[in-house]
């Protein structure tokens, strides 16, 4: 396709997508687009259909109703913020940081907490690995009795 | 969006009242219009702009400046929300439209404002909502694509099709 021909082509495509109202077309295009146009009757022509069609749609009244204020005012006071996942972690370990930034004994608290939980956990989670449920099936052998 | 909004994106992320407020008044209205040229309901628009204007309030920290304008971000959120009510079964889009085309008057030489909002909602979902971004909302195409998660030229040939529909509707009617 020659250079003319891909820009009316593209000129075609901008107005039939966009509307014929110039500051509707990309900036960077629109110069093409005003070239092709007074280059091409065919343009033209489509160029005043999109006209007539952007004045019909330029009849659609849709207005807001809502009152922008008391829309702010209710949400604001009627729901928390929720902040992301990484803020809330972030907010939570500057509370424990917070907790044991002062005074020696805090550590000491905080060790022995960790070390029970730890303990605690091991206890419960551990299962045995040997079965000694039957232990009496085992003979033992005393040495001097043979 | 410029220097002023996104500082006071960064202040309602800090739980500002007030900065939230200026956010709201610059762009419910909007948002509010964009839902109800979608849903051709004036309820739903109202229940779809304020929603969006609650995820504002609580998650505006997942808006991120150099991505996109927050007008765009808002419209997404609108868009997702719309969608959702469109594609609810037993949805009547048409039916709404048509009953608003009749309780209106048409006081035009050329087919009137009933007609226009009628033939809008008789539109397939994606050609109006790529419409009405690009021709009510004045968003680039660009925009409208990151909006509908689609591509330009996905959306540039919606808005041919879109436009076709309507001047098929815009002959039978004269």
């Amino acid at each position: 396709m020659s250079p003319e021909r891909e820009s009316h082509r593209r000129a075609r495509l901008l107005i039939e997508a966009l509307g014929a109202e110039q500051s509707a077309w990309p900036d960077a295009e629109r110069q093409a687009v005003l070239s092709a146009l007074a280059e091409s009757d065919g343009l033209k022509v489509l160029h005043t259909q999109e006209q007539t069609l952007d004045e019909w749609l330029n009849q659609s009244a849709v207005t807001a109703s809502l009152d922008a204020q008391a829309v702010a005012l209710q949400i604001s006071q009627s729901y928390a913020q929720k902040p992301a996942l990484e803020a809330r972690l972030g907010a939570a370990l500057e509370r424990i940081a917070d907790l044991f930034a002062f005074g020696s004994w805090r550590s000491s608290v905080a060790a022995s907490v960790t070390l029970s939980v730890g303990v605690a956990l091991g206890t419960m989670a551990y299962v045995p690995s040997e079965d000694w449920s039957n232990a009496e099936q085992y003979s033992f052998t005393v040495i001097g009795e043979e | 969006m410029g220097r002023d909004e996104s500082e006071l994106v960064a202040r309602v992320c800090q739980g500002d009242r007030r900065a939230y407020a200026d956010l709201v008044a610059r762009h419910l209205p909007a948002v509010e219009v964009y839902a109800r040229r979608i849903l051709g309901d004036e309820y739903l628009a109202q229940d779809v702009a304020q929603d969006v204007m609650l995820v504002l309030w609580q998650r505006s920290d997942r808006f991120k400046p150099g991505k996109s304008r927050l007008t765009t971000w808002l419209h997404r959120i609108a868009h997702n929300r719309c969608i959702d009510l469109l594609r609810k079964p037993g949805y009547k889009t048409l039916e709404d439209a048509q009953e608003a085309a009749a309780q209106a008057p048409n006081t035009h030489e050329m087919p009137g404002v009933a007609s226009i909002d009628g033939a809008l909602y008789e539109l397939p979902e994606s050609q109006r909502t790529a419409l009405v971004l690009t021709y009510y909302q004045n968003f680039t195409n660009r925009e409208v694509a990151l909006i509908m998660s689609s591509s330009v030229r996905a959306v540039e040939s919606l808005l041919c099709r879109a436009r076709g529909n309507l001047k098929k509707h815009l002959e039978t009617d004269q």
